[in-house]
Parts: structure tokens; sequence; C-alpha cells
């Protein structure tokens, strides 16, 4: 609670601050705060009572209506540190004045109501709290058409899926008599042991998974997310590949593995179909793309795919899975998204052709380029690899046939994100020019390097803070 | 002698029906100002299936929020953008008949999953919830929170508005525009 408090005055007095000077200290204050809601969180962690990652087998104390237990935090972490590599890589070559800032900072409270909710109203509170700035950053370079393209159809899309989400919830409520996440979960695994079948509950959970599935672009409801991704301006698209991604899945995650996870058997199938076919796809789709930033965005849309396996998979293997997978994800989606930002210099032409010569401009971003990518890819020594070994291992004993479909995913990504390298480093004709690196820069892209590395070659290191 | 067969109270059915009716006229009208007049009145009646559930607030609040502000707000949009015949996007007849048939299942899936689900409900002990002073009390005591929390959500939508309605006036951002414009 206190590093949601922090946040959201922070965030006001960063708005008040940027009236005059937008482009100011807001950037400094707005890391200040950032590293301050960290360390109140990592306290928070540390002193948790209950370390149990399974939350509902033991105690479980709710406090106005969000909960702050071992599971939310950690996801809250993960949340604010997203936040911090996106903004300390991306504040040098984009505009971020105090307005965008106020808002990424409402999003992200949003997005800290989703990971800590235990109510479906502070859920739906979350995620309306989470996309509506969203909508705005979508389209906040306006003399842009393709920005303006990219938030109307969010704009549309959202307020379509929040619907249906909402329609879920009522359905829950009506078949359950309560909002609250434990209620649901009592009553549903009650009427699951009587052996009766509501219809109305189970309907309900079916609305609120599409809901869901909108938001994380899943398979029958990816189809706005490549627009999105590819018109928004690159700030945005990084936000939203990795810190919306994080409080979406989190949401996800503790509403169907903990609140839904005795009526598996209801949702259960529904959920593997939707999720073997998002890897495939995520995949096939994205080697078809010209524009490395509409690969991107179709191979977002095929990560979605493997991170809905932990949803699937027992709560103490899924919980970690989900973790490490999203810590991966997000520290190699930041930098491929900066070397995407950097190397496009001013334009909006994002093709793969402006990654010619890259090898030959610095060693070590084409170090950072290589090690993003295989992590992207699942190649062992990289974080990519113990996140998918942890969701491949999690669900091979309850749906095997989802783990053929993700292993053929995985083969065919290899293809996409390799053939960057081909552009980098055995292209002849390179028109890139180089661009300077800030100290700010190297530190983030360091650390996002070394988190890569380090949890690739010992992901142990995540289940440490238990 | 049907009312009686189905069991519902009659100004349930006149309601509904009158609700049916208006929102068909919505999505089948090719003016766009009848449609939105259509709706007002279907947003009436529906404020009337709010009363019979004894929620007064909602019946209201539904009146000056949707059928008041958020209406007005669409025609003088409809009257601004001037919409005719000509502007009207062409779409295919597939995509009508694919959104029909999409649609069309959900309803026939929804109502056989639901049709016989009333006796499912939990009923709310307090029946009379949706008095206003009840739901007050309510909300400043159980849900100070959640409500409390929504000012988040609107202070986000007001900067966001702001943000989208001001002029540009930062240097660095323009010098992106004119460049991308050029291309």
């Amino acid at each position: 609670m206190t590093s949601l408090l922090i946040l959201f005055l922070g965030a006001i007095v960063v708005l008040y601050y940027g009236i005059n000077k937008p482009e100011g200290k807001s950037l400094l204050m707005t890391v200040i705060l950032l590293l301050a809601a960290l360390s109140s969180l990592v306290y928070d962690l540390l002193t948790v009572k209950n370390r149990n990652v399974l939350g509902w087998l033991t105690e479980y104390v709710p406090e106005n209506m969000l909960i702050w237990n071992f599971n939310s935090i950690a996801f809250s972490i993960v949340l604010v540190l997203a936040f911090l590599l996106v903004l300390g890589l991306f504040s040098r070559n984009n505009y971020i004045g105090a307005d965008l800032l106020g808002l990424m900072l409402f999003s992200v409270c949003g997005g800290m109501l989703m990971t800590s909710f235990s109510n479906l109203i502070m859920l739906f509170l979350g995620i309306e709290c989470l996309s509506i700035p969203l909508y705005v950053l979508a389209g906040s370079k306006k003399s842009d058409l393709a920005s303006n393209e990219s938030a109307v159809k969010y704009f549309l899309m959202g307020a379509f899926s929040t619907a249906i989400f909402l329609m879920g919830c009522a359905f829950l409520y009506g078949g359950t008599g309560s909002l609250e996440l434990e209620s649901i979960s009592r009553a549903t695994s009650m009427i699951t042991h009587l052996g009766i079948k509501s219809n109305l509950i189970f309907s309900g959970i079916i609305l609120l998974m599409a809901g869901m599935l909108f938001k994380i672009s899943a398979f029958p409801f990816h189809f706005w997310s490549p627009d999105v991704y590819d018109g928004s301006p690159n700030r945005t698209t990084v936000f939203m590949a990795t810190v919306v991604k994080i409080a979406a899945f989190a949401a996800f995650y503790r509403l169907f593995n903990e609140g839904l996870g005795d009526v598996k058997n209801w949702w259960g199938v529904t959920l593997a179909v939707s999720a073997g076919a998002t890897i495939l796809f995520g995949n096939i789709a994205a080697i078809r793309q010209s524009s490395f930033k509409r690969m991107l965005a179709y191979s977002s849309v095929a990560h979605a795919g493997y991170m809905l396996m932990a949803i699937l998979a027992l709560p103490q293997n899924g919980f970690w899975a989900l973790l490490v997978y999203l810590i991966a994800y997000t520290s190699s989606a930041v930098s491929v998204f900066y070397l995407l930002d950097r190397t496009s210099g001013e334009n909006s032409n994002f093709s793969f052709d402006n990654f010619n010569g890259l090898g030959k401009q610095s060693k070590w971003l084409s170090l950072i380029l290589i090690v993003s990518m295989f992590s992207m890819a699942g190649i062992p020594m990289t974080a990519g690899f113990a996140g998918k070994y942890g969701l491949f291992s999690s669900i091979i004993t309850s749906y095997p046939w989802l783990l053929y479909a993700a292993l053929i995913g995985s083969a065919i990504s290899i293809a996409y994100y390799f053939r960057v390298f081909k552009h980098a480093f055995f292209s002849e004709d390179g028109t890139l020019v180089a661009w300077k690196i800030g100290t700010m820069e190297w530190i983030f892209l360091a650390l996002s390097l070394t988190i890569t590395l380090l949890v690739g070659c010992w992901p142990a290191v995540i289940t440490l803070c238990k | 002698m049907l009312l009686t067969i189905l069991g519902l109270p009659p100004a349930f059915l006149l309601l509904s029906f009158i609700t049916i009716l208006c929102a068909l006229y919505v999505v089948t009208n090719t003016n766009p100002v009848y449609s939105v007049l259509a709706l007002i009145l279907a947003f009436f009646s529906i404020s009337a299936h709010y009363v019979l559930l004894n929620a007064q607030f909602l019946a209201v609040v539904n009146l000056i929020v949707y059928a008041g502000a958020i209406m007005v707000l669409f025609l003088f949009v409809l009257m601004l953008l001037n919409l005719n015949k000509e502007s009207e996007p062409i779409v295919k007849m597939g995509w009508h008949i694919g959104a029909a048939v999409t649609a069309g299942l959900l309803l026939v899936t929804l109502a056989a999953a639901l049709h016989k689900s009333s006796e499912q409900i939990m009923r709310n002990p307090a029946e009379d919830i949706g008095l206003v002073k009840n739901l007050g009390k309510v909300l400043f005591t159980d849900y100070l929170v959640p409500f409390e929390l929504s000012g988040i959500l609107f202070l986000a939508a007001m900067v966001g508005a702001v943000l989208l309605g001001k002029k540009q006036t930062n240097s660095k951002e323009n010098n992106n525009y004119s460049e991308t414009s050029s291309q």
C-alpha cells in the first residue's frame, strides 16, 4: 500500500511540477519515486509473514480489497523494475515530459492494483487505470496518422473487452454471491465437490477469460496488437510490451490459477487450446514480417502464448515459471526495443535494413543484440531458456500436446530472431549512423544484460528471496 | 394468457419489449440522429428496469449520465461530423454476415446456458441495497478505497484529455513531427 501511495501522490507532484517546464527535473523525480517505491516493496517482501506461494492454503488477509502477500509483492517489484528500465533507456532519444511521465505513473498505479487485487472491483479499477493512460500514450505522437489510428483502435478494442470482462464479473457474482476472490474460490470449489454444474459461473468464467485474453493479446483476440504496437511511438510500444504485459499476466495468473484453480477442469482445455494457437500463430505470422517492429509485435503475441502455460500449471510451479519468464522477456525486450529505437533514427521506418552495419559500429551493442535475441529465442545460458524450461516442465504432465506446439513454435521463432544477425553482421551496405550513448543508457543496458545472463546461468537466484 | 405462462411481471415484459424494439431501431436505422434518439428511449426504459429492481440510485444516474450527458455528446459529434450516405465507409457483405453469425452464436450459447439458471443465483440478503441511503453507506465504508482509487482513474482521464487536446509547443517533438511528415 505504501508503494502505491508513493507512486500515486508522486505522479500528482510530477504533473504539478511540470506545468510550466515539462522537461525540467521531472524525469529525475520520477526515477527517485520509482526507487522509493521499489525499496518500500522490497521491505514489504522481506517482512511479509506468509512466504508460501500457495496463498490460499495458509493465511489470507486482504486489506482494503488489496492483498500484499508474497506473490503480489514479487509481481509488483518486477513491474516497477520494468518501468525503471523503460525510463532509463528511452528518456534520451524520445520526448518524455512531465505530462507523459504522469500518465505512465498513473498507468503503473493501475498495474499495481492489478498485481495485488483481492476483489474483482479492484481488478476492474486496475485494468481501467492501466488502460486509459495507455490509450492517450498510444496516440501521443499527434501528427502521426499511424499513432492516431493505433490510439483509436486500442481504445475501441479495450472498451469492448472491458465490457465483456464486466459481464463475466456480473455472472460470477450472480453464481457465487461475492466479488471477493477468496469467496469465489471457496464457492466454486464447493460447487464442484458437490457435483453441481453451475452454468452461471461457467459462463462468467468464459467471459472473464475472453476479457483477459483480449488484454494479453492471445489468439482469438490478438488482432489489435500488431497494429497498435506498430503505430504507437516507440516509448509507448515498449511500455505496452513490458509493463502492461507484466500487470496483465499477474492479474490473469492470480484470478485464474489462484482464484479459480479448483475448477480448472472447466476452463483448462479452452485456455490450453488458446495458448497453443497463440504460440503457433504468433510465430508463423512473425516470420512473414519485413518490419522489425511488427515482427516484435507478433513475437510478443507468441510470448503471451508461452506465458499462458503458467496459468495452466500447478500453483507452485506456475508462479516461479511465470516470474522468471516475465523477468527474462522484459530484460531482453527492453534492450531490443532500445536498439530498434536508436537504429531507426528519426524516421518511422522500422525495417530490418536499419540494422545493417551494427556489428562494425560497436561490439558492445552487438553483444547486447546477440544476448537479447538468444534470450527471446530461448537459447541456453540466457534467461529466456530458464523461463521456457520452467514453463514447459510445469505443463508436461497435464497438457503434453501443448508442449509439442510450444516446441514447434520455439523452433520457428529462431528463424526470425536470427534474421536480424544477417543484417547486423554480414551486410556490407551499412548506412547506420553512429549515435551517442549516455552514461545512464549504458548503466541500464548493462543492467538488462546482467539480468539476462545471471538468470540464464543461475535461475535459482530468483528463488533466493524466498 | 401468455403473460401468466411466462411467469414474469407484465411491467417487466412491456419494458423489455420497448427496450429491444428501440435497440433494433438504433441498429437498423440509417439516419444516425434518429438512432441516437432511439438510444435515448432505450436508456429510459433500462432506467425503468432499474426502478423495478429497486435500484433507484442507478436509475437516476443512468438517466443523468447516459441519457443526459453522453447522448448529448453523441448528438454534437454527429452534427460536427456531418455524416451522410456518401461518407459512409463501404463494408463488405461478408463482414456483416460474419459479425451477425458470431454475435448470434454468442446469444444462443448464453441463452441456452442461462435460461434455467435463475435458481442458481445467490440472493443478496440486502434487497434494498439500491436505495440512495444504503448505497451511500456502503460506498463510504466497505468500498471506500475503490471509491477513492477511482479518483486516480478520473485524474488520469482528465490529464489524458488535456494532453490530446493541447497544442504542441515542445520543440523536440515538433522536429520529430516535421521529419516524419516530410517523408
